[in-house]
């Protein structure tokens, strides 16, 4: 779907609520239909509209039954995990049983119940097979150490796709891109970003990949202009802090930190206005520009909200810039027992283990990313904890 | 009868004068191939890439922050390790593209202004790290840190305090901890500071191993200051198996260690203790005193390594100077008064470092030399600086008492 399209089918919904207001079928197609330009757009007004019409829906009547759908899919959207959890159990029935399976297997994966998920994901695979349970599939395999074969069930994905969402056919390149550039193959990501672009020009989620393989790739320029497209387009504080650190290495250093401002201002309110949907965005900005005991809280939060290996690894990276080396290394550890497994876990890993002076162990990770991503030491750099660069000199 | 240490007197000045380079020496030329001048390592520091594979791809792509930043990180932290400048080369080379430029990105500002800290080039080391802190970005807080270590070093603890307080809410607590111990420990604080660093050692047992060895550091020099020496060998012990485990060189803290067991008397165990590190400088002279110690009951072995090693010195010392490096201004100094027992020498060497670190320990020296060379005019801004920062310190004092003695010609 495009913006253009998202924004037609979102007004004549809206029109069709103000005729028919206690029309709860109505009310959830609408707030389906937010959330999903949302996703579109990466701005989170479509979730306040969406949580305000389920509030006035409630009033007029609506019942948590007739509205579990919504409820459950903007609860999950905005990483409220237990609460999505909860819409779904009061769909006993009114669900399509594949959807209500695939979003419970997806709330358990990000909950961090790998083998509630799994078996979720294989039983809908083997039921239906359909292209976007290939594509869950694909998601499970590539964070639990096999990314050849999530290749291979994305390229499935993709093939058993017949529709003509161009929205569907950019994203599915857009993921296989990504797993490519999480297997060091830089070039292969880069040529499928551009098919993506190619289907979906201008979409801001291909866009800023393209800018980091130039950036990777020492195109500072290319990544630099990139980017700064997309903050005059759409204004989103993550290619802020992608453009600040670009700055940061040229030959103007000083222009970086107005756009951290910036993006910083923007964090906050979102934290203020949706907590749990905004903790893991901002704490990518607070990780490496804000104070290391803010960006802790942050993670400590965003991993209790999605306590998969992601925000795992996030929360080690924080526990590490805040001097909590030890702490970081043990919650790495409980992310490897745990069945993750990817690159970013293994350099992630090797950077705290060496800083703890830990040299054979972290080889042997070092060697393990390397095997996974042959880029891997150099994608998945954490932010050092502030100390003199030479503090043993002295 | 000739007992004790002047019973070996003669043979130790044979010893030293011996290795006295009466002029220019001639340049080394190897007599064939097969003569191996030096085993060229591959460093490599555990969880990196090699030094080697980190220069390839600095050298693909060189004007690349990270790849420069890399490569010139592992450099300085082998130069740190090794004492070995050519890698402090290395890492400048690394950073040529942004050398000179006033407004370079602050991660290369700060490694910019740790290599001229480095070789103790203070001005533009202040320059970077007073850029970094008042442009407000992240690098501000190590760049605190740094600086109050260099204000530390300078013997200006009020200076460093601002900058201790100022970064603490942004370092691990640890960093922070040490930091204000190592201040107040120069504010004539020191059992309170040990206390205080003691507790966040307990509460940090997982801090980064750099960040141990400092506070191991600091802790050992608090105790040694208020004369308990038991606690300090625990700081100094722990210090060492961290260092050990880690599979890490940390030269400052084996040289104090080695510093305080010859004071003890123990020259034995610094003799094994830095056996196994022939080349980093400050350590051979520790080894060297060490040998010229046992010397004196006998020990031919120990005379020959003296000998051996008194010559090395020698001659990396004088390459110091004459490539202007300042980087171990105490040692020469230390290296002429114990070693080669010049005093003027010496004495000349700890004027010059005094005027860029200023620390109890560089105090007490200044002290001693200004004594052995019966200048004790040339030591009196270090009264001064003993008054100014109300630092107390039993071993200093003790010399202090010694210098006023000769001075007051009593």
């Amino acid at each position: 779907m495009h913006r253009a399209d998202a924004d037609r089918a979102v007004d004549a919904a809206l029109r069709q609520i103000d005729a028919q207001p206690d029309n709860m079928i109505q009310v959830q197609q609408t707030v389906l239909l937010l959330i999903e330009r949302a996703r579109l757009t990466g701005t989170p007004d479509d979730y306040l509209r969406a949580r305000q019409l389920l509030v006035r829906a409630t009033s007029n009547g609506g019942t948590p039954a007739s509205l579990c759908e919504a409820h459950a899919r903007l609860n999950f959207a905005l990483h409220r995990l237990p609460q999505a959890s909860a819409a779904l159990t009061t769909c006993n029935g009114l669900m399509d049983p594949a959807e209500a399976g695939a979003l419970a297997a997806d709330i358990a994966f990000y909950s961090g119940r790998y083998t509630q998920a799994k078996a979720g994901y294989l039983a809908l695979l083997n039921h239906s097979g359909s292209s976007s349970q290939h594509i869950r599939m694909a998601f499970y395999r590539w964070k639990t150490g096999a990314p050849a074969e999530a290749a291979a069930l994305l390229e499935a994905a993709e093939s058993r796709y017949h529709g003509g969402s161009a929205t569907t056919m950019a994203w599915l390149k857009l993921q296989r891109g990504l797993l490519a550039w999480e297997r060091g193959r830089l070039d292969e990501a880069l040529a499928l970003y551009q098919l993506a672009a190619d289907a979906m020009p201008g979409w801001w989620l291909v866009d800023e990949q393209i800018a980091e393989v130039f950036r990777i790739q020492g195109d500072n320029d290319g990544a630099r202009e990139r980017l700064q497209r997309l903050v005059e387009r759409n204004g989103r504080p993550e290619h802020m802090d992608e453009l600040a650190r670009l700055l940061r290495e040229g030959p103007t250093p000083d222009a970086a930190q107005p756009w951290i401002k910036r993006a910083q201002a923007i964090y906050r309110t979102r934290l203020a206005d949706f907590p749990e949907a905004a903790i893991g965005h901002a704490l990518d900005h607070f990780l490496q520009f804000g104070t290391p005991s803010e960006a802790l809280a942050l993670a400590r939060r965003n991993a209790e909200l999605r306590p998969y290996g992601d925000a795992q690894i996030m929360l080690a990276a924080a526990l590490f810039r805040a001097g909590q080396a030890g702490e970081a290394a043990s919650r790495i550890r409980q992310v490897q027992d745990s069945g993750w497994e990817t690159a970013q876990l293994h350099a992630v890993a090797a950077q705290i283990l060496a800083a703890l002076g830990q040299g054979p162990a972290a080889d042997a990770q070092r060697a393990l990313a390397l095997m996974m991503n042959p880029q891997a030491m150099r994608l998945y750099l954490i932010p050092q904890p502030a100390q003199p660069e030479l503090v043993s000199m002295w | 009868m000739v007992t004790g240490l002047g019973r070996w007197l003669p043979v130790l000045l044979g010893l030293v004068s011996a290795t006295l380079p009466s002029r220019a020496e001639p340049p080394y030329t190897p007599r064939n191939d097969a003569v191996v001048v030096e085993t060229v390592r591959q460093p490599r520091l555990p969880g990196m890439a090699s030094l080697g594979e980190l220069r390839a791809r600095w050298a693909a792509q060189p004007k690349l922050v990270p790849a420069a930043l890399a490569y010139a990180r592992a450099a300085a932290e082998l130069s740190r390790r090794d004492e070995d400048p050519r890698y402090l080369g290395y890492a400048q080379a690394a950073l040529a593209p942004w050398w000179d430029r006033p407004e370079a990105p602050p991660e290369v500002l700060l490694l910019r202004a740790s290599l001229h800290l480095a070789r103790m080039d203070y001005a533009p080391a202040e320059r970077d790290l007073q850029a970094l802190i008042a442009a407000g970005v992240p690098e501000g807080h190590a760049a605190r840190i740094t600086r109050a270590l260099l204000r530390l070093s300078q013997g200006d603890p009020a200076a460093a305090a601002a900058d201790c307080d100022a970064a603490a809410a942004h370092v691990g607590a640890l960093t922070a901890a040490s930091c204000m111990a190592a201040v107040r420990g120069l504010q004539g604080a020191a059992a309170d500071a040990l206390d205080a660093l003691e507790i966040a050692l307990q509460l940090s047992a997982d801090a980064p191993w750099s960040v141990e060895l400092w506070a191991r550091s600091v802790a050992a020099e608090l105790a040694l200051r208020i004369g308990q020496t038991a606690r300090a060998q625990r700081h100094f012990e722990a210090g060492l198996n961290r260092m050990r485990a880690a599979d890490t060189t940390d030269p400052g803290i084996l040289a104090a260690y080695a510093d305080f067991l010859l004071h003890q008397g123990d020259a034995e165990q610094v003799r094994d203790m830095l056996t196994p590190y022939p080349r980093q400088d400050s350590l051979l002279l520790r080894l060297t005193l060490a040998e010229l110690s046992i010397a004196r009951n006998g020990d031919a072995a120990a005379a020959a390594g003296a000998t051996q090693h008194t010559r090395h010195l020698t001659l990396r010392f004088a390459e110091m100077r004459q490539r202007g490096d300042r980087s171990h201004l105490r040692d020469q100094a230390l290296f002429e008064l114990d070693v080669r027992r010049d005093p003027s020498a010496a004495l000349a060497r700890m004027t010059e470092s005094w005027a860029y670190q200023r620390d109890p320990v560089d105090a007490r020296l200044l002290l001693r030399a200004a004594r052995a060379a019966r200048q004790p005019d040339a030591a009196i801004a270090v009264n001064a600086w003993i008054v100014g920062t109300g630092v107390r310190d039993q071993r200093l004092a003790a010399e202090q008492a010694a210098w006023r003695q000769q001075a007051t010609g009593r």
